[in-house]
């Protein structure tokens, strides 16, 4: 496993992102699955910068593992910002017309669709939320 | 009929990119500009951010009774226009 610690600051998404890459280099990741762990890092990385602190900021820690058959990524992201369980907030309706839809909620219906499992737990002050992917 | 207009989308639409974007599409509806063609041929990567910029240029093309065509989706994108519904709430061609 590996653990990072960034500042909750959205333009850093960038840094995780990287920082996930890297361990997944030689794993043989195919590349649309690499695509869809980046969008997952960005919508939690961005989410969590833009709420868990306002106004102070703080950080955001990361660990990521390849499971021991090589097949599947754990992310975890800790953040002791406010309480906040991703898996409560309601699905946007994805069935209504543009002039309908709403602009919010879009991020993380997307990375709980493409994910293939997610948890929350809120532990010791802290947010703790993992995300599994598999390839 | 009025002319079209395309604009090319960056290689990745993100939260490091989206103001650029959000600008660029906002300066070509600013000029009156309503009949739009977005071309991602190049886009290997759109995220929320950039989903929000979509929904937004076309709710405003709508109000002005002109038309938004994305084209040349790769499929990063496409899967990502289908995971959200907007894959129904846009005009895409090839």
């Amino acid at each position: 496993m590996i653990e990072k610690k960034f500042e909750a600051v959205a333009s850093n998404f960038e840094m995780a992102q990287a920082f996930v890459n890297e361990l997944l280099e030689d794993s043989g990741c195919p590349d649309e699955v690499k695509l869809d762990i980046d969008l997952a890092i960005e919508e939690i990385f961005v989410n969590i910068s833009d709420y868990a602190y306002t106004p102070e900021v703080g950080d955001v820690e990361m660990k990521a593992s390849i499971s021991d058959d090589g097949m599947r990524l754990t992310l975890i992201f800790v953040d002791s910002g406010t309480p906040f369980d991703p898996l409560k907030e309601p699905d946007p309706d994805i069935t209504l017309s543009a002039s309908e839809r709403q602009i919010g909620g879009l991020g993380i219906f997307l990375v709980k669709e493409t994910m293939d499992d997610m948890f929350y737990e809120y532990k010791d002050g802290k947010n703790q939320l993992t995300l599994v992917k598999g390839w | 009929m009025s002319e079209v207009l395309t604009y090319k989308a960056d290689e990745r639409v993100d939260t490091r990119t989206v103001e650029k974007f959000s600008q660029e599409l906002k300066d070509i509806l600013d000029k009156g500009q309503y009949d739009l063609e977005i071309d991602m041929s190049d886009t290997v990567y759109i995220s929320s951010v950039g989903l929000r910029v979509l929904l937004s240029t076309q709710k405003e093309i709508d109000k002005h009774g002109g038309s938004m065509v994305i084209k040349k989706t790769g499929p990063a994108v496409k899967k990502v226009f289908e995971v959200t519904g907007f894959i129904r709430l846009f005009r895409i061609e090839d």
